[in-house]
């Protein structure tokens, strides 16, 4: 059987190295790619990535046993990208998307591969051009998996807002990506 | 996994797309400093207490050892009765205790003669030594007693050792019952013919006492 996040967590604070590459080895991907998203700027994705994992390691030592560990750990990605927001100007970030308008519909191609191909590009451009908050709130379902009331608590929010974030996010994207329907 | 959360606004058709971009991962070098980094913090949070207990398990080590060491010093050992004993159980002392006493090997099993030889080399410089104690002249201060005179007590390894010359010896040891002549003889003869003289001048303690010696020194034969 194989062991919770947060027992892992336990033997982590209490010095098993193991149990920190078995939580490692659970949420790199989603991690990295939460981060990359809500980042959208590659040159900055690796530090923050590496810095979240840093201060999982170095709050192990205050890690309680009743906690959740993965509304814990998207928190603290979340809270580290946002602290990199409000240090730096998003007009670089503005500047790095395509510049497709989120609202041109995309001409169907012959190949149904190039079309899902092109849907997907349109959804990073999409989410890239999305408020932070909202898409953070997407990132966080999608990614972290978590429920409602985790993102309310991961960001610091009631979970109110986080319904309606999230019904922005979601009509902003669909808007985007007419035509992709079948592609799915 | 967490359960989907039904408040949660969903749109499966957009979550399907998204999942399509779930290709990028972090690369292998950074998996391995993030996981050298989670190891360092580790030994950084444990080195201390560990350092700590090492350093306390040395020290009471060394204060055991230098204890141990003080106990053993020649000065501080009691003198050792049984290295008197000629044995082959001394000879296993002296090759760290593998050998096993003569008593328990079997019949007909010899001492290897590697193994032999220190016990003998000891045996033979007690048997020195006694011997010259035995034969030593009376210390200054002693004189010899008067032929005639009462024997000395049965020979007993205490009364072997030397003693302050304020201290009055029993007559007759150092010379053998104040026949001083006979003290570096070792013709048996010569001690018989003595012994049969004296009892045919009717000294017969002194002979008596001559007899011991002689028993003592070339054994009842």
């Amino acid at each position: 059987m194989a062991l919770t996040d947060e027992q892992l967590m336990l033997a982590f604070r209490d010095g098993d190295a193991t149990a920190f590459d078995q939580l490692y080895a659970r949420y790199r991907a989603p991690l990295y790619r939460y981060v990359l998203r809500l980042c959208n700027d590659p040159s900055a994705v690796e530090e923050l990535y590496q810095d979240v994992w840093l201060r999982v390691v170095r709050s192990r030592t205050q890690w309680r046993q009743e906690a959740s560990f993965r509304p814990w750990l998207f928190g603290i990605a979340h809270n580290r990208v946002t602290d990199r927001w409000r240090s730096t100007s998003r007009r670089a970030t503005a500047q790095a998307l395509d510049g497709q308008d989120p609202a041109d519909p995309i001409t169907p191609g012959p190949d149904i591969r190039t079309l899902i191909q092109d849907c997907i590009e349109r959804l990073k451009a999409l989410l890239g051009r999305l408020p932070e908050a909202q898409r953070s709130a997407f990132l966080l379902k999608e990614e972290g998996g978590l429920t409602l009331e985790q993102i309310a608590n991961c960001t610091g929010v009631g979970r109110e807002t986080v319904k309606s974030r999230l019904r922005y996010a979601l009509q902003s994207l669909r808007k985007g990506l007419e035509g992709c329907d079948d592609t799915t | 996994m967490t359960p989907p959360d039904e408040q949660l606004p969903h749109d499966e058709e957009l979550s399907r797309l998204y999942r399509h971009m779930r290709q990028h991962e972090p690369s292998a070098l950074l998996d391995a400093r993030i996981r050298k980094q989670a190891r360092r913090e580790l030994r950084r949070h444990y080195w201390p207490p560990i350092a700590a207990a090492a350093v306390l398990v040395l020290g009471i080590t060394l204060a055991l050892r230098l204890f141990d060491t003080g106990n053993l010093s020649p000065e501080l050992q009691p003198p050792r009765q049984a290295a008197d004993t000629p044995s082959t159980e001394t000879a296993a002392d002296m090759q760290g205790g593998s050998a096993p006493p003569a008593a328990a090997r079997p019949a007909g099993e010899v001492t290897h003669p590697a193994a032999a030889e220190p016990a003998m080399q000891h045996f033979q410089a007690t048997q020195a030594r006694k011997s010259e104690q035995r034969l030593a002249p009376a210390p200054a201060g002693i004189s010899e007693p008067p032929a005639g005179d009462v024997p000395p007590p049965a020979s007993t390894r205490e009364s072997l050792a030397p003693r302050p010359a304020q201290t009055r010896e029993p007559a007759g040891w150092e010379a053998p019952c104040g026949q001083s002549d006979l003290l570096d003889n070792p013709d048996q003869q010569a001690w018989r013919q003595r012994i049969g003289e004296l009892r045919d001048r009717g000294q017969t303690q002194v002979a008596e006492c001559l007899l011991k010696q002689f028993a003592e020194r070339f054994g009842d034969d």
